[in-house]
């Protein structure tokens, strides 16, 4: 068995142990699995796992993870914006991640799924070059 | 220039210009090696689809992708996959693999991307086709009738090529393969057929000096090299052959005549192989994956005679196969001698004899046969294959000599005789009326007098004397494709005389 396949397969068992459960028996859960990971000696892979728990999980529960790239902090109401954005186009309600990139100049770039819309600044003039120097 | 001019060139510029937003979809690497990359993401992408990876250093590199399977893409990578990392950008290009075509690709060399290797400058082509196409259908084709001629005295005489066929040339390393592929593109000059030159794994060294030789003898101008060298990855190696194939196509479309040589498919097999084990597909026989049958049929089907109302354009295709130690029975071999509609088969044996080409005439054949043949030349070489098969029997006992009855004796000597005359020098395509002249002479029995040794002096000298004596005979044959019996009674004479000014 390969890494990848190892962190796929914890992480479902995780989740599929996890489900449903309230606060002690939550506590319990991770714990074991905590155990499990010291005892199989796979403690280095907990990053990885995490990160599929939670696709496992956004999977789940129809919802679209959605990180938002801009210069500066965005408001409520910019963030409102985006998330109708998304949920209109697909049809899943959306979780929010910000980042900041000095980079982009200005505007911003949502990335969902496997979409990628780009309203940065700096897109627009790298098309804007583009286009320039093809005459 | 002035500044006005300038900055309203500007504006106009920056009028026409829109911030454009498109949704795109992308994918990150997960894997990458051995120019396979493992792709997760790019939802909806098609199968042998272009995608567009954008390296570390913002380069982009261009990759295919061949397995969809449920969590991730495997995708071939061209060009320089060392670049690529662990996370990078994927970017769909919504496009299958194409090349650019037509005219300007002519006199070139170029990658199977259609990207130029002989620092010439930019291939300047407007049109494109797909890479992958399918093959002409039933309604769109017509039978193979016209003769493609390859000037090589052996092939067409013995195992004709017509306008859309498909030839196998097989052989061991180093018995003149490629060669007779050259020959035959040298002869397409002022017959209006266009050549293109697919080679595979091959090594550089090779092909410049091909190319030199094509340069020399004026068959560039009609040439389309199409390199896909041994250092470059095995990805492009394996598309070479597909986009050549659509380069020759374009023109075929146009109602011209393509002449393509694959050199060589084993190669391309062993290319697809590597491919195929890489992106953990099962291997079968010899290693190679289930498909490779089909690798090369689609490939050669995709030759063809199209129908008048189409244009009548014809794609000639000439697939070269490398054999280990003789053995025709091994995996790839056998498929594509069963594709193809007959095979020229070379041989060490000959080859070291010193008779070349090394052809063995008793394992090579031309399925189409004599459809693909100008009348003049069926008349004469009829008897030709006769005679070489009854030789082949008879050779075994030519070592007895005196003890042969006299009729045994006589064909020996016949074969021996036509054996020789259908020696021929590489880069010496022979004009079919001139190949009808001295096969006629041997065929007929006139130099049964002459010396086996004078033999090539003596063809010398009567392709001298044809084209000054006997230019009428040859322009009729080169026009009507056959001969009057008043022309055949001056080629004999012509014969006989020069038989008498001292080849006796």
């Amino acid at each position: 068995m390969n890494k990848y396949e190892q962190i796929k397969i914890l992480a479902a068992a995780l989740y599929g142990a996890a489900r449903d459960k309230k606060q002690a028996e939550l506590e319990k859960v991770v714990d074991n699995f905590g155990l499990h990971l010291k005892g199989k000696k796979l403690m280095s892979l907990l990053p990885e796992i995490l990160n599929e728990l939670e696709r496992i999980y956004f999977e789940d529960k129809n919802i679209a993870a959605v990180q938002v790239i801009s210069k500066n902090k965005l408001n409520d109401e910019q963030l409102a914006e985006i998330i109708r954005l998304v949920q209109n186009k697909s049809g899943k309600s959306a979780r929010l991640r910000q980042c900041q990139d000095d980079e982009l100049i200005g505007g911003t770039i949502v990335r969902y799924e496997d979409k990628l819309l780009d309203l940065s600044i700096k897109n627009q003039l790298t098309s804007l070059k583009k286009q320039l120097a093809n005459y | 220039m002035s500044y006005d001019y300038l900055v309203k060139s500007l504006q106009s510029q920056l009028a026409s210009w829109q911030a454009e937003v498109k949704e795109e979809t992308i994918g990150e690497v997960s894997q990458v090696g051995d120019g396979i990359a493992k792709v997760s993401g790019l939802s909806g992408v098609m199968s042998a689809e272009m995608l567009e990876f954008e390296a570390a250093d913002k380069s982009k590199i261009y990759g295919l992708a061949l397995n969809l399977e449920e969590h991730s893409i495997g995708v071939v990578i061209f060009g320089e996959y060392e670049k690529l990392q662990e996370g990078d950008k994927v970017r769909r290009t919504e496009r299958i693999l194409e090349v650019p075509v037509g005219e300007a690709l002519l006199g070139r060399v170029v990658n199977p991307l259609g990207e130029p290797l002989d620092g010439k400058g930019q291939v300047e082509s407007k049109e494109f086709y797909p890479v992958e196409k399918i093959a002409p259908g039933v309604i769109k084709r017509q039978s193979v009738k016209e003769p493609l001629q390859t000037g090589i005295k052996v092939i067409d005489s013995i195992i004709p090529i017509g306008k859309g066929q498909r030839e196998l040339i097989i052989g061991d390393r180093q018995t003149g393969k490629t060669a007779l592929a050259i020959d035959a593109i040298i002869n397409q000059k002022g017959k209006d057929v266009l050549c293109i030159y697919v080679a595979i794994g091959q090594k550089e060294s090779k092909i410049a000096k091909i190319v030199a030789k094509l340069e020399e003898h004026g068959a560039l101008e009609y040439t389309t090299v199409v390199l896909a060298g041994a250092s470059e990855s095995a990805t492009l190696s394996f598309i070479a052959p597909y986009a050549g194939c659509a380069m020759g196509e374009y023109f075929m479309d146009k109602g011209r005549h393509v002449l393509l040589i694959y050199d060589d498919l084993s190669k391309h097999a062993i290319a697809y192989r590597q491919m195929s084990l890489l992106l953990r597909r099962p291997p079968g026989r010899e290693a190679f994956p289930g498909d490779v049958f089909y690798l090369h049929s689609r490939l050669l089907e995709r030759a063809a005679k199209l129908s008048d109302e189409l244009g009548g354009g014809s794609l000639t295709a000439l697939p070269i196969i490398e054999t280990q130690a003789g053995d025709i029975t091994a995996y790839i071999p056998t498929n594509v001698i069963s594709i193809t509609d007959g095979q020229i088969f070379l041989e060490t044996d000959l080859f070291y004899k010193g008779i070349r080409p090394a052809l063995n005439a008793g394992l090579s054949v031309s399925r189409v046969g004599s459809a693909a043949q100008i009348k003049a030349m069926k008349k004469v070489a009829g008897k030709l294959k006769l005679d070489l098969a009854q030789f082949r029997e008879l050779e075994a006992f030519a070592q007895f000599g005196s003890d042969l009855d006299e009729a045994t004796k006589k064909q020996i000597e016949m074969g021996r005789r036509v054996t020789e005359i259908l020696k021929q020098g590489q880069y010496k395509p022979i004009d079919q009326p001139l190949q009808v002249a001295i096969i006629y002479a041997v065929i007929q029995g006139l130099l049964d007098e002459v010396a086996i040794e004078k033999l090539a002096e003596f063809e010398e000298k009567l392709f001298n004397k044809m084209t000054g004596e006997g230019k009428d005979v040859l322009k009729e044959i080169g026009q009507t494709g056959d001969f009057s019996e008043k022309s055949e009674k001056k080629m004999k004479k012509i014969i006989l005389d020069l038989i008498e000014m001292g080849f006796k």
